[in-house]
């Protein structure tokens, strides 16, 4: 691979899933059909506020999905991957995978 | 920024491996088990009470009771299957959190294999064309199998693989002659419900066990660590 190509991999590589804890989000929500707050804190082990600020951002790049809905007096808030966010997360494994050492 | 990508893919393959952990985790959640179960239980006694109420009082109020109690177990059954094992499927784990993983339909045609092949059986031996060991042996294996191949649509594959195998050893034991729990009147029935009610509180408690130990590799592995509230990653 050319000194370019990888330079236009690299260009390419979406920097809002290229991040630890946003691309743990992901994976596991490319799996689930819907995935809810508490799940992912116990999962990730990253404090609410961290993880609040994280699922902003892929919310606000239209990655993920939020549903926020009462059950009974309490509420409840639960994500799913977007279609785009799955095309994404897609594109981003294949990016890496171009760049892993022959 | 290459340093940086070859950062990350370490990153991705830990990522993969806990990525599997949270499948394994996500198929293997089995307390909502237990609510399907007292529910069977209460079928059963409800069931064996009404025929033993018709043979001591044989009149129409206690065939209408029979009657009733039969249509409750039937459509029960599968109302409990779809209305309440989804929502207590989870009750559990509330504090884990919830995740609900993409399911597969079970097709109209394999309900109706498992009706003919589980309720079959139990005609035949009510009407002494099939011995109770046989009869036994055929119901095991036709729920077993069912449950084998619920689970594996419905992604529970740990609870369809642990109930559906201790399901079919059962039915081989019985297949090659261990004596049913039972004898004398109700035998099938009764043992049947034992085999059945057993198999799943095993498949609830070795389940439980093998999410719980998921839970801590899980936590092991954890690529983050504990990071500051707020803390902006760009």
């Amino acid at each position: 691979m050319s000194k370019r190509q990888i330079n236009q991999i690299h260009n390419s590589i979406n920097r809002v899933v290229h991040e630890p804890v946003r691309l743990a989000i992901m994976k596991i929500l490319t799996s689930a059909k819907e995935v809810d707050f508490n799940f992912l804190l116990t999962t990730l082990g990253v404090t609410k506020g961290n993880l609040a600020t994280h699922i902003n951002k892929l919310e606000s790049t239209g990655l993920i999905e939020v549903k926020k809905q009462f059950r009974g007096k309490v509420p409840h808030t639960s994500y799913k991957i977007t279609r785009a966010g799955r095309r994404q997360f897609q594109k981003y494994w294949e990016n890496l995978k171009a760049l892993a050492p022959q | 920024m290459s340093d940086d990508i070859e950062k990350r893919k370490v990153e991705s393959e830990r990522l993969g491996r806990l990525g599997w952990l949270i499948d394994r985790y996500a198929q293997s959640r089995s307390l909502g088990l237990a609510v399907p179960l007292v529910v069977v239980v209460i079928n059963a006694v409800l069931l064996v009470g009404s025929i033993e109420l018709l043979s001591w009082k044989p009149a129409w109020w206690s065939i209408a009771i029979l009657f009733l109690v039969e249509a409750w177990v039937l459509i029960g059954s599968i109302w409990l299957y779809f209305k309440l094992w989804p929502k207590y499927g989870n009750f559990f784990y509330k504090r884990d959190g919830k995740i609900e993983l993409e399911q597969e339909r079970v097709p109209i045609w394999a309900w109706a294999t498992y009706a003919f092949t589980f309720i079959g059986p139990a005609v035949l031996n009510e009407l002494e064309m099939l011995p109770v060991r046989w009869a036994l042996a055929m119901a095991l294996a036709s729920f077993g199998i069912f449950i084998l191949y619920v689970g594996k649509k419905h992604k529970e594959i740990a609870l369809g693989v642990v109930y559906g195998l201790l399901c079919l050893v059962e039915a081989v034991g019985t297949a090659v002659g261990v004596a049913p729990f039972f004898t004398g009147r109700h035998s099938y029935f009764l043992s049947l419900i034992i085999y059945i009610i057993s198999a799943g509180l095993i498949t609830t408690a070795a389940v439980h066990m093998y999410n719980r130990k998921i839970l801590c590799k899980i936590k092991e592995m954890r690529p983050f660590g504990e990071q500051e509230a707020n803390k902006s990653d760009t």
